[in-house]
C-alpha cells in the first residue's frame, strides 16, 4: 500500500539536456506569495507568545518576557491543567469509539449480499460528514432542548423526567461523542470499503469448501484484509490527539459545562478573541502545535517505516 | 460422517439467516439515523408555531405552516448572508483552483526544468507540518488589511498544499508523449496544460471544486474571525449567532427584540434547512466524485 504521491516526475525515453522553462516557474510566483503571506508571516508572528505583547506598541515594540508567558500559564493559570485533561480525554473517547465504529460498520455491510441495500445505506451515512458543526449544532440543540427538544418530549412520553443534555457536566460529553462518531462514522467506512473490495473471492470460495462459517471468513480473511489500513489509519489519527474538535464544541456548549467541555481551542479561542490575552493565547497554541507537529512527524516515520505510506 | 456434515450445515444456514437479519436491521437503523434529523427539522419548520413550542412535533408537521420560509425569504439579514454565501462559493473555487492548478502543474515537471521546486516543495512541507495558530494569524490578516473586507473569506486556504500534492502526482501520470507533440507544434507550457493536461484531468479537478466548495459552503470560522459587523457575514456564520443563545446581558433593547423574533423555533428550522438543501442537492454528484477523488490521488494497493 504504497501511495504515489512522490512518483518520479514522468520523462521522456530520450537523453536530452532540459532547458530551464521560465513560464513553468512563473506559475509558481501566485503558490509562492500565498506561502509567504498565509503560512510563514503567522509562523514569525509566534514571537509574541514570548513577549508582553501590546497591540499599540505592535511586535517590534513590545517587551521580551522569555518563558513568562508560558510559566505563567502552566503554573499559575487557573484550569489551565483540567483544559488539557479534558482535551485529552475527550479527544481519546472520540478516538475510541470514532476508530472503531467505521471498521465495524464496514465489516457490516461487507456481508450485504444485496446490492441496492448496500448502495443505499452507503449514500445514506456519508452525509452527515458533509453537514456543518453549526447546523448541526443547531439541529441537537433544538432536538435535545429541555423544554420542547423532541428527545425530552419522548422520555416524558415514556414516564422519564426532562434531561438537560447539553447543560449538565454529566451528560454534555457523551452528546459530545455520540454525535461526533454519528456525523464521521460513514464517512470513515470508505476507505475500508476500498480495501475490502480488492480482497480476492478464491479466498472465500476455498475458505467455504473448508467448512469454515461466516464469523471465521471474516476474522481470518475480511479482518486481515484491511488490517494494514485500519493500523495505518491508527496510526495517523494519533497526532490529532490534542484536537478534540473545536467547531463541534464551540457551537454546543456554554458557561455551565466548562468544567468538562472546555478544551485547548475553545480556551485558545476565548482567551485570545474574547479577552485580548493575544500572547497568553499565542504561547499555548505554540506549545499545541509543536506538540502536534512532532506527533505527526513520529507517526508518518512509523507509517513509512510500517506500510512504506508516503506522502510528500 | 456424513449426517453430522449435513446436520452442520442446516445449523449455518439457520443461523447464517439471523445473523443476516441482525446484520441488515442494524445497518437500517444506522442508515436512517443519518437522515432522521433533517426530516425532523422540517417537520418542525412546517408545524404550527403552537405546535413547536408544545414540543410534541416529531417526524411529520402538524398543522401546516409556511410562514418561516416566507420570513426568511423576506427577512434581509438572511438573504444577504446567503448571496455572500452564494458569492465566496464560486469565488472561492475559482480562486482555489486556479491557485491548485498552476502550482501543481510545474512542480509536476522535472526538476531541471524548474529549479525552484525542491526549494518550494520543501516550503510547502514545512507549511504543512507547522501553524502559526489563531493569534498571529489574525494579526497577519489585520496588518495587511484584509480584516473586514469580503476577501478575508476567499483568501485564506486558497492554496490546499495536501491537495496540491494530489494533482502534481495526477499531472504526473499523463504520458509525456502528448507533451512531447505538442512542443514539436510549437505550444509553450501554458498552453499545453490549457490544451492537455486539463481536459485529460477533469474527473481530480471536479472533485477538488466540489470539496473546495462544500468547505467554503460550510465554513463559519473565518466569518466570525475576521468579519466585525454582522451584516457581512456569509449564512453559517449568520447561522451560527442565531442558533447559539446569546448572552442577553450585553444586548441592548433593539438586539434583544431582533432575536427573540429570530429565535423562534420555526425559523430557526426553515433557515437551517435552507442552508443545507444546497449540499443534499449536490450531493449525487458529491458522490461519484469523493469516490474518485480517493483513488487517484490518496491509496494505491
Amino acid at each position: 500500500m504504497r501511495t504515489a504521491v512522490d512518483a518520479p516526475p514522468a520523462r521522456s525515453g530520450r537523453k536530452k539536456r532540459l532547458r530551464v522553462d521560465y513560464m513553468l516557474c512563473a506559475m509558481l510566483i501566485p503558490g509562492f506569495v500565498y506561502l509567504i503571506i498565509f503560512e510563514f508571516f503567522p509562523l514569525f508572528g509566534l514571537v509574541i507568545g514570548f513577549q508582553d505583547f501590546h497591540m499599540a506598541k505592535g511586535i517590534l515594540g513590545s517587551k521580551w518576557v522569555g518563558f513568562e508567558n508560558f510559566k505563567y500559564l502552566f503554573t499559575m493559570y487557573p484550569n489551565f491543567w483540567r483544559i488539557v485533561k479534558n482535551t485529552v480525554q475527550i479527544a481519546a473517547l472520540k478516538l475510541c469509539f470514532g476508530f472503531t465504529t467505521p471498521v465495524v460498520v464496514a465489516l457490516m455491510l461487507h456481508e450485504v449480499r444485496h446490492n441496492r441495500y448496500k448502495r443505499t445505506i452507503q449514500t445514506l451515512v456519508y452525509i452527515p460528514h458533509f453537514i456543518s458543526w453549526v447546523i448541526l449544532a443547531g439541529i441537537l440543540r433544538t432536538m435535545l432542548d429541555p423544554g420542547d427538544g423532541m428527545v425530552n418530549y419522548i422520555l416524558n412520553l415514556l414516564g422519564r423526567e426532562s434531561v438537560y443534555f447539553l447543560g449538565e457536566n454529566s451528560t454534555f460529553r457523551s452528546v459530545l461523542i455520540v454525535s461526533d462518531v454519528w456525523k464521521g462514522f460513514g464517512w470513515g467506512t470508505i476507505i475500508y470499503m476500498a480495501a475490502l473490495t480488492g480482497i480476492d473471492p478464491a479466498l472465500y470460495e476455498a475458505a467455504v469448501i473448508d467448512g469454515a462459517g461466516r464469523f471465521k471468513r471474516m476474522w481470518h480473511i475480511t479482518l486481515p484484509g484491511i488490517m494494514p489500513y485500519i493500523i495505518l489509519n491508527l496510526i495517523l489519527t494519533i497526532p490529532g490527539i490534542l484536537n478534540a474538535g473545536f467547531d463541534q464544541i464551540f457551537n454546543l456548549y456554554n458557561e455551565r459545562v466548562y468544567r468538562t467541555a472546555d478544551v485547548l481551542d475553545t480556551f485558545i479561542y476565548r482567551l485570545g478573541i474574547v479577552d485580548a490575552q493575544y500572547d497568553l493565547s499565542t504561547a499555548i497554541g505554540l506549545v499545541k502545535s509543536a506538540i502536534g507537529s512532532i506527533l505527526l512527524i513520529v507517526s508518518y516515520q512509523v507509517a513509512n517505516k510500517l506500510y512504506d505510506y508516503k506522502v510528500f | 460422517m456424513i449426517k453430522k456434515t449435513k446436520r452442520n450445515r442446516m445449523k449455518s444456514s439457520f443461523s447464517e439467516k439471523s445473523v443476516d437479519i441482525i446484520i441488515y436491521t442494524i445497518l437500517g437503523v444506522l442508515g436512517v439515523s443519518c437522515i432522521l434529523p433533517f426530516i425532523h427539522l422540517a417537520a418542525l419548520s412546517l408545524s404550527t408555531s403552537t405546535a413547536v413550542s408544545s414540543g410534541s412535533v416529531t417526524l411529520i408537521p402538524i398543522g401546516w405552516n409556511l410562514d418561516p420560509y416566507k420570513y426568511a425569504m423576506e427577512h434581509p439579514a438572511f438573504l444577504r448572508a446567503l448571496s455572500i454565501s452564494v458569492v465566496r462559493t464560486v469565488a472561492g473555487v475559482l480562486i482555489s483552483l486556479t491557485m491548485l492548478i498552476l502550482t501543481a502543474y510545474p512542480l509536476s515537471k522535472s526538476h531541471e526544468v524548474v529549479p525552484l521546486a525542491p526549494v518550494f516543495k520543501g516550503m510547502m512541507i514545512v507549511a504543512m507540518l507547522t501553524s502559526g495558530g489563531l493569534i498571529p494569524m489574525y494579526l497577519v490578516m489585520s496588518w495587511i488589511k484584509l480584516t473586514n473586507t469580503f476577501w478575508a473569506l476567499v483568501l485564506p486556504g486558497c492554496l490546499s498544499l495536501w491537495n496540491c500534492f494530489m494533482v502534481m502526482n495526477f499531472f504526473r501520470t499523463i504520458p509525456s508523449e502528448l507533451e512531447e507533440a505538442a512542443v514539436v507544434d510549437g505550444a509553450n507550457s501554458f498552453q499545453i496544460l490549457v490544451r492537455i493536461y486539463l481536459p485529460l484531468s477533469v474527473p481530480i479537478i471536479a472533485t477538488m471544486a466540489v470539496f473546495v466548495g462544500v468547505g467554503h459552503w460550510n465554513d463559519w470560522f473565518s466569518g466570525m474571525l475576521y468579519i466585525a459587523r454582522s451584516q457581512n457575514y456569509p449564512l453559517q456564520t449568520y447561522l451560527q449567532q442565531v442558533i447559539t443563545i446569546p448572552n442577553f446581558s450585553n444586548l441592548t433593547v433593539d438586539e434583544m427584540e431582533k432575536y427573540a423574533r429570530i429565535n423562534n423555533k420555526n425559523n430557526q428550522a426553515a433557515q437551517i434547512l435552507i442552508a443545507t438543501v444546497p449540499i443534499l442537492l449536490i450531493y449525487p454528484f458529491l458522490q461519484r466524485y469523493f469516490m474518485t477523488g480517493l483513488t487517484l490521488g490518496g491509496v494505491k494497493g
